[in-house]
């Protein structure tokens, strides 16, 4: 990849911040995937209950503290990370291909195709992300599927339309024009010669996205919409340990911090992506 | 579609088949759904939402108790959002990657990676309980009797009827979710302003009216402001609109009593009337909205304005 | 209101009390101290109780014909009376608005005298009519504690003003503790107010229509209800009761722990969690502990595989880490909100016997049972529901899930929340397999405890969860209820708790204990020594006459 020659590193590094999104990121999804070797309490995630040490405040054992049964707040944060990330991966796997082959469609045939499409993905852009959610949320029974399928629905207007104005600046490109003098295939050309330059874009995009997918996901989790306890997931860690305000301040500060850390390290990522690519999006 | 039977729901545990079969019927939930939407329908034409389970008041005395809470939480974040987060813009644009700039792109960041139910705690915890100088949750003190119902908005209500000791209490309690509310916005109004503004400093017409010697305060008042305003403009109009789905989450950690508490409420109950209602009330106010930012911006560029002549 | 009455506080005890203050939490009024000095002199001609402020969970049902839930409960007992009271601190049904009463010999017809002094909030006097129209609109109605009458009772009429007499179809024993639930309504009020034969119904929504000691003045049934003291309540209301008592809905767990202790807030809700109550009572203000007639039960669906089996049901029960579960009742060294159970019936209440063993938690004798139930393997499957509203519910279920997965069940643990629960347990289907519900008696009579529990003819509540169709059950239960004999009655309970025992329709977590926090300045005896001044009936012992509120 483009990232890894040693003059695009070279551009990336010189900006700090991008360095500490990819060290963020990288330390998350490290964290995330191998969360059953690296927390001090794996099993706490799991069916675990330690009544004898419930609501116990951090301390060099329990690093975040303890919630009300008595589970390692710092274990269930990690593995809290695992199921955002579960989330984000598999939003974006719904919404990108939909949002890109839309705009793939409407950008390269243009007319009526182009109006309908784009007409539509109009409307979807205009109603509040979490708004869409909620109303969708609201006819379906509150799952982690289901919060899956509602934010997808959500977010995949935001790459037709991205798309959809590449595709029509490449389409004119003498590339694409010279593809078409040869007679190449209008799928030949839409997925060999338009969508490999629309690809920095897109991984600029989906990279800044995986943050605002997993803070979308957390709030509807944390309406109660989202995924259910007991499954570790921050936004319900925050909503449950709220509850326990002010005394007991560490069930809600430290998951609250923690998807901050997660939204800003995809996001500090994805502006060293946005420079060394030097993409709008 | 939706699990759960509102009919059953309104009637209670101890309601017994044959009533809850007489209500379902009442509330047309036995027709095929296209009927149901056209009773939806004839009942909005007369003003009349229908019942809502869930409170089994109408639903249109519920909307008018709840949104004008929402509303004012609403109208407070986007002042803040615009007196703060278009300043610290301007300042930002003006003095480009100097300590200003740097704060400015600092909350930015923060006010866009952290949800608002994270603010909202966060600052709960710190001026709340900590400094213990604002109240906890709420609209009013317990001991504070809101104004005579105007316009729904405690505020400006306590304002007209010169109640200003209201006028002071509400403003105490509006001050934390507003503040959660707005964060996410204001960080996102100022670096669109700046980067507006910093574009419009480039322009030639800027360095002709240095070169003319007008000074700097007339240059960013009478030349900048104005052409940068206009895209910031339409996106704070997303912003006011986006901030209805962010008012659910502050709604819930301040127990303000708002139309989104109210509404994730019927939305836990299958309250099929109240939903409708409340997607009504948020798709009304982003219309309106969109066509008040619209006018503005019309308003403001003349390109707009004069093409239709 | 409470600004002034602080203040005439302030006022009384004099300057030490306001340098106290001064320190306090009241800076904000720091200033306005001597301005409020001269008002306060002219509060001394209202000088009365204070205003009393509590929580529940949303929504407060303030219709008699409707009400069933614990918030409109506390509702019911002060805005409106029955016939018939329980005394404080239990007993036998005693008079409330009827003064006397005589029952026939066949026990089928029972004549009450009404006292003849009472008027409600409107003014107009109580009267027979008023009785017989509060019986038709709750039958009409056929919603709330109707059910409790409905096919025992023939008929009710009025004999002369102060007169009127109920026919029974045959010997009903919990009838007068029945009556406690029948609220008597202003039939002039309600038919004045009536739109296309409502019964009131929209008329209730707002107002109320009693001869209770407090009179509803805003209702708003996501927000709360204020309710206003009575003067002329014909029982007679003490001064410092509270003037005023406002009950507030679905209030957040910190918003109530800083009210409190900012004395903004008086009586917090039972499903505060345990933590935050610990939490109150270390900052200085006190918690009240209440058993009650009731019980935290795990209810089986026992219709739905693999828990139709009794051998699985009892696999469970020896699954549940009791130890564990106690612990999470310790909310101070002192206070539990919680004792071990034996059966459905809780001690104290006729039935309860000490002859039935507690289960222990043995997974040796859990895998024994599971091993000669007719499931095994990808077939035990199970979900155990708690309640969203009430988050240290949550415990329960995850010790349950814990113990069941360490046996060989694949145990899920979900939520609902009450209103989509009551919902989802009105079939068998969509009952889950285990659900944590908190019963309390509706009347102060077993039947009203576990009639609504086991008897097919109650199922598909959120009562009765168990889906228990037993022809055993069903014989004990009515035989229960036509018994008047108190001794007969005493052993068919006893069978039927070891009935239940037996068959395992539940796993017991606890009898029911409340544990309240309270402000320091409050004084609720019917709450803090509910043995000597409460009551039974779920949330009598929030008569707020009975309270004292010190300005």
């Amino acid at each position: 990849m483009k990232l890894f020659k040693s003059r695009g590193w070279y551009k990336f590094s010189k900006n700090p911040l991008s360095v500490l999104g990819l060290l963020i990121v990288s330390l998350i999804v490290l964290m995330a995937v191998f969360a059953n070797y690296l927390t001090p309490f794996p099993e706490h995630a799991g069916p675990f209950v330690d009544i004898p040490n419930k609501i116990k405040s951090p301390s060099s054992t329990y690093f975040f503290g303890t919630d009300k049964i008595g589970r390692d707040s710092f274990s269930r944060i990690i593995f809290g990370y695992r199921t955002s990330l579960y989330l984000g991966v598999i939003v974006l796997c719904i919404a990108v291909p939909i949002g890109t082959s839309l705009g793939l469609v409407a950008g390269y045939f243009g007319g009526k195709i182009d109006a309908i499409i784009m007409r539509i993905t109009d409307i979807f852009l205009s109603i509040p992300p979490l708004v869409l959610a909620l109303s969708i949320m609201a006819f379906l029974k509150p799952t982690l599927t289901n919060a899956m399928i509602a934010v997808s629905m959500m977010w995949w207007p935001w790459y037709t339309r991205l798309v959809y104005n590449l595709t029509r600046s490449i389409k004119n490109e003498g590339f694409v024009v010279s593809a078409r003098i040869v007679g190449a295939s209008n799928f030949h050309i839409i997925f060999k010669e338009i969508l490999p330059n629309c690809s920095a874009s897109l991984i600029t995009k989906i990279t800044l996205d995986m943050g605002f997918v997993i803070l979308i996901g957390s709030s509807l989790s944390f309406l109660g919409l989202g995924v259910q306890p007991p499954t570790p997931d921050l936004g319900t860690m925050v909503s449950q340990g709220s509850k326990y305000l002010p005394d007991i301040w560490w069930l809600s500060v430290f998951p609250g911090l923690a998807i901050l850390v997660i939204v800003l390290g995809f996001n500090l990522l994805g502006d060293g992506l946005k420079d060394l690519f030097d993409v709008e999006l | 579609m939706i699990p759960g039977d509102p009919a059953r729901m309104a009637l209670g545990p101890t309601a017994t088949q044959e009533m809850v079969e007489k209500y379902r019927d009442k509330l047309h939930l036995n027709d095929p759904i296209h009927i149901q939407y056209w009773f939806f329908i004839k009942g909005i034409t007369k003003g009349d939402l229908g019942e809502s389970v869930y409170t089994k008041r109408k639903v249109t005395t519920d909307v008018s108790t709840y949104f004008p809470a929402t509303l004012e939480l609403i109208i407070f974040a986007s002042l803040i959002m615009i007196f703060v987060g278009v300043p610290l813009g301007i300042l930002a644009g003006r003095f480009k990657d100097k300590a200003i700039d740097n704060i400015s792109r600092f909350i930015s960041l923060l006010g866009v990676v952290t949800p608002s139910f994270v603010w909202a705690v966060f600052l709960m915890i710190i001026f709340a309980f900590y400094l213990d100088i604002l109240p906890v949750a709420g609209r009013l003190s317990q001991d504070t009797v809101a104004p005579e119902r105007i316009t729904g908005l405690i505020i400006l209500d306590s304002i007209i009827r010169g109640q200003f000791n209201v006028t002071i209490d509400a403003l105490k309690h509006i001050i934390l979710p507003a503040l959660a509310l707005s964060l996410g916005a204001l960080g996102q109004a100022s670096r669109l302003t700046r980067s507006n503004i910093t574009e419009v400093y480039d322009k030639q017409y800027i360095e002709m009216a240095r070169a003319y010697g007008y000074n700097e305060f007339k240059i960013a008042t009478k030349y900048a402001l104005k052409p940068a305003m206009i895209p910031t403009l339409t996106i704070l109009g997303l912003d006011f609109a986006a901030m209805l789905g962010n008012a659910f989450l502050v709604e819930f950690v301040f127990a303000w009593p708002g139309i989104a508490k109210y509404g994730v409420q019927a939305i836990l109950y299958k309250d099929l009337n109240a939903i409708t209602a409340t997607t009504m009330i948020i798709a009304t106010f982003f219309v309106f909205t969109n066509l008040i930012v619209d006018l503005i911006v019309a308003y403001l560029n003349p390109k707009i304005r004069l093409s239709g002549k | 209101m409470y600004v002034k009455t602080t203040l005439l506080n302030i006022y009384i005890h004099g300057s030490v009390t306001i340098l106290k203050y001064l320190g306090g939490k009241m800076k904000i009024f720091k200033i306005n101290i001597l301005a409020f000095l001269v008002t306060s002199l002219f509060s001394f001609s209202i000088f009365a109780g204070g205003t009393l402020r509590l929580d529940e969970v949303a929504i407060g049902e303030a219709d008699p014909a409707k009400a069933t839930d614990f918030a409109d409960g506390i509702i019911m007992e002060n805005v409106y009376d029955a016939l018939v009271t329980e005394p404080q601190g239990g007993g036998p049904v005693i008079g409330k608005l009827a003064k006397d009463w005589e029952v026939s010999n066949n026990g089928t017809t029972i004549t009450f005298h009404l006292n003849e002094n009472v008027k409600f909030s409107s003014g107009n006097d109580m009267t027979a009519d008023d009785v017989v129209y509060s019986y038709e609109r709750l039958m009409g109605l056929k919603l709330g504690w109707s059910y409790l009458f409905d096919g025992w009772v023939k008929g009710i009429k009025k004999i002369d003003n102060h007169k009127v007499q109920f026919e029974l179809n045959e010997p009903y024993a919990p009838f007068m503790s029945s009556l406690v639930r029948f609220y008597i309504v202003d039939s002039e009020t309600l038919k004045a107010n009536e739109s296309d034969g409502d019964w009131g119904q929209e008329y209730l929504l707002a107002n109320s229509a009693g001869t209770g000691a407090y009179s509803i003045t805003a209702h708003d049934p996501n927000v709360e209800t204020r309710m206003a003291k009575n003067n002329n309540y014909f029982l007679g209301i003490a001064e410092i009761a509270p003037n005023e008592a406002i009950l507030r809905y679905n209030l957040d767990a910190p918003t109530v722990r800083t009210l409190i202790s900012n004395d903004e807030h008086d009586i917090s809700s039972n499903w505060l969690p345990t933590d935050v109550k610990a939490a109150i009572a270390d900052s200085g203000d006190k918690l009240a502990k209440v058993v009650s007639a009731g019980g935290w039960y795990f209810k089986i669906n026992t219709t739905r595989a693999p828990l139709d089996d009794v051998n699985c049901r009892k696999s469970l029960a020896y699954a549940l880490d009791y130890d564990s579960l106690v612990g999470t009742f310790q909310v101070t060294d002192d206070i539990a909100a919680g004792q071990k159970a034996r059966g459905p019936i809780p001690q104290g209440m006729i039935g309860y016997s000490d002859d039935v063993p507690l289960v222990e938690y043995n997974l040796d004798k859990a895998k024994d049972y599971l091993s000669k139930c007719k499931y095994s393997g990808d077939d035990l499957k199970i979900t155990i529901n708690w309640i969203a509203e009430v988050p240290f519910e949550e415990s329960w279920a995850l010790i349950l899930q814990q113990g069941a997965m360490a046996i060989g069940y694949e145990a899920s643990v979900e939520t609902l929340p009450w209103a989509v629960f009551t919902e989802q347990v009105t079939k068998p289907e969509t009952t889950p397999n285990l659900s944590i519900v908190a019963v309390q008696a509706q009347t102060p009579d077993p039947d009203g405890l576990i009639y609504n529990m086991y008897h097919s003819a109650a199922a598909g509540t959120w009562q009765s969860t168990e889906w228990v169709q037993d022809d055993n059950i069903d014989s004990m239960l009515n035989a229960g209820r036509t018994t008047i004999d108190g001794q007969e009655r005493v052993a068919i309970y006893e069978s039927f708790q070891q009935a239940i025992v037996d068959m395992q329709p539940d796993l017991f977590i606890s009898d029911l204990v409340t544990v309240y926090a309270m402000r320091d300045e409050i004084n609720a005896p019917t709450l803090e020594d509910s043995a000597t001044y409460g009551f039974s009936t779920m949330a009598q012992n929030f008569s707020f006459r009975l309270m004292e509120v010190p300005n």
